[in-house]
């Protein structure tokens, strides 16, 4: 296998979040129906919409349909003020995650994880003992709903032998099941996570045992470290790519337009050192 | 001849907020919630042991942290505990973690099966079928009775959304989310009329069905006061109709520092504050003492937000959205004048009731 990635130097011209919203950007079609939450993969859907996928719908599980930001910030939540004023369409949750996403009319969703495990299943919810967690996280919101129905979720998180893990703390939200194969035995809208984007690395189902592989590595990361920094048995595609750095349009809607202040991926420390 | 329904908020709390009532609040993290109703059961009950229960999509946002921070709550039903991107709520999370002040119940849901689960209980159904829910660790066993006969804490015991196949033939498996009743529904409105008519712009979120689940009270807290001729003018906006609500609070600001888009954008630098604040008991003990007890009248508060604070966020690009309402507000003496009548009248209909 030719020897990919290892530019280690690229981490002087832009931050790790950056990459990672660039990578999951790129996996965003046109026509996609997203249904958006917020963290990075709001961040990661907005660079879409600007640059790959200018006319993807956003649906916001709140209600705003197709809302255009207005004003020179991103949404802080789902509920933000900035997504319900210039906005074709509000409805309620039930039409949003009920129908829009249960009917599979959702195409692609971003979610993020505290771990996830090699079929692609998330926990957002604690670690520890359910009842009595040493270390208590948000909760699903609507992250179950959105990877039972949305048809193609992205996944994105950290990467480290603690959130790559064989077995969830919490089972929040369904990948492809324990053993990779719930979803053929009960019929979902949703067909499974697409791709897990870390901060190291990009990673597809294999499509007979839908088992995540390793087949791109982010430009200053290797095979060597995202094999390290998961605690399952990672198989590497004999075809592994390494991930291209984020592009000058890119870096420049994201540090111009969507996150100038570096509030969600902190490309300012770069400019403050 | 309609009920008028204008109550002050200090009295709707004691009427209805009593030890072990169940509460569920209108809106979402950032979004129409109504925290000076929340204030005010933290400036009534502080000293109090009240072992309340919230149901709320959203349980991270400043009050319901206080009340959790205060020892007010016992149990929480929810699918989020942060305030989305300003943070997690520190109270929820010492609670949870290590059970200070005291250790709240705590039982998820995702977002579609608790609105499925207000669905049934607005549909007066004890459950709901729903695609989420077939898979994961939501079906840990839940709560079930809230308390046993003697007062004392079940231990969880009731499965949760068990799985059924379609009892129609299509073979399609469904989980079966159990009716979600919560005693009290407090929804945050734009605007009502004097009799509950409560108008309703923006998102919905939940609250499509979340007023319609309170098996007891359902209470409104409007920023305005209009005159019932806004409400015919746009009768689809109006969500709750009167006759199923029981009291109107007009507090202006009331969503505050959430929005209630129309009138007033989210306060995002507070909730960074009172947030970052949170991380100690002690900080949260001084955010209750300045945003909860400090101040006497609306008048204070809106100090308390401050003058120039709140023109900013006022201010807001969804300002047109109440735009066609503004004609019929009603004044703030106007809405005195009616909230005397209302008094007396429900005095009057308290003392022949007591007669009877």
């Amino acid at each position: 296998m030719a020897k990919i990635g290892g530019k280690k130097e690229l981490l002087e011209k832009f931050v790790q979040p950056e990459m990672m919203c660039c990578a999951c950007a790129r996996h965003v079609p046109d026509e996609a129906i997203m249904d958006i939450g917020v963290g990075l993969g709001l961040v990661a859907a907005n660079l879409a919409k600007a640059i790959y996928a200018p006319d993807a719908v956003f649906m916001y599980e709140s209600g705003s349909i197709d809302a255009t930001v207005v004003g020179d910030r991103l949404p802080e939540g789902i509920d933000d003020s900035v997504i319900q004023a210039d906005t074709p369409c509000i409805t309620d949750l039930l039409h949003v995650l009920g129908w829009a996403t249960m009917s599979g009319k959702s195409t692609h969703t971003l979610l993020g994880f505290a771990q996830v495990d090699k079929f692609g299943n998330l926990n957002t919810t604690c670690m520890g003992n359910y009842y009595d967690p040493d270390i208590r996280f948000p909760g699903s919101g609507g992250a179950h709903d959105l990877g039972t129905g949305a048809v193609h979720p992205i996944l994105l998180g950290p990467q480290t032998r603690k959130s790559m893990v064989d077995k969830l703390d919490y089972k929040t939200t369904l990948g492809y099941g324990e053993d990779g194969h719930f979803r053929e035995r009960m019929w979902y809208p949703g067909k499974g996570p697409m791709v897990i984007v870390t901060n190291l690395g990009e990673y597809e189902p294999d499509p007979d045992t839908h088992e995540f592989i390793l087949t791109g590595v982010m430009p200053y990361s290797t095979v060597e470290e995202c094999v390290e920094n998961c605690s399952w048995d990672l198989k590497v595609s004999p075809d592994v790519k390494e991930i291209a750095p984020p592009t000058a349009e890119e870096t420049r809607m994201l540090r111009e337009v969507l996150d100038k202040e570096g509030k969600n991926t902190g490309w300012t420390k770069l400019v403050n050192k | 001849m309609a009920k008028l329904k204008l109550m002050r908020v200090e009295d709707a709390v004691k009427r209805f907020v009593h030890t072990r009532t169940s509460l569920l609040s209108s809106g979402f993290p950032l979004m129409r919630k109504p925290q000076i109703f929340w204030r005010e059961i933290i400036r009534q009950h502080i000293n109090d042991k009240m072992d309340l229960q919230i149901i709320s999509p959203g349980v991270g946002d400043e009050t319901n942290g206080y009340m959790v921070a205060a020892g007010l709550v016992e149990s929480v039903v929810t699918v989020f505990i942060s305030q989305e991107r300003p943070g997690t709520n520190p109270s929820l999370r010492r609670s949870i973690e290590k059970g200070i002040p005291r250790r709240i119940r705590i039982e998820d849901l995702s977002n579609l099966a608790m609105n499925s689960g207000l669905l049934a209980a607005g549909l007066n159904v004890p459950f709901m079928p729903c695609l989420s829910g077939r898979w994961g660790d939501f079906r840990k066993p839940g709560f079930g009775r809230r308390f046993n006969e003697d007062g004392t804490i079940p231990v969880h015991h009731y499965p949760k959304e068990p799985v059924i196949k379609d009892p129609f033939g299509s073979e399609v498996d469904v989980a079966l989310i159990q009716g979600l009743y919560p005693d009290v529904s407090v929804l945050m409105a734009q605007a009502s009329d004097p009799y509950g008519n409560a108008l309703v712009v923006g998102q919905l979120a939940y609250d499509a069905w979340s007023p319609f689940a309170a098996r007891k009270h359902i209470i409104v807290v409007a920023d305005r006061i209009v005159d019932t001729a806004a409400c015919k003018q746009f009768p689809n906006l109006t969500l709750v109709p009167a006759f199923a609500v029981d009291a109107v609070i007009p507090w202006y600001g009331g969503s505050w520092p959430c929005n209630s888009v129309g009138h007033y954008a989210e306060d995002i630098p507070h909730m960074n504050e009172t947030l970052k604040r949170s991380k100690t008991p002690e900080g949260a003990a001084e955010c209750i003492q300045e945003y909860c007890l400090s101040y006497k009248d609306h008048d204070e508060y809106m100090e308390m937000i401050g003058k120039d604070n709140m023109k900013e966020l006022e201010a807001t690009p969804t300002k047109y959205l109440v735009d066609p309402f503004r004609e019929w507000f009603m004044s703030d003496s106007e809405v005195e004048i009616l909230m005397k009548q209302a008094e007396a009248e429900r005095a009057k209909a308290e003392v022949e009731s007591e007669a009877k």
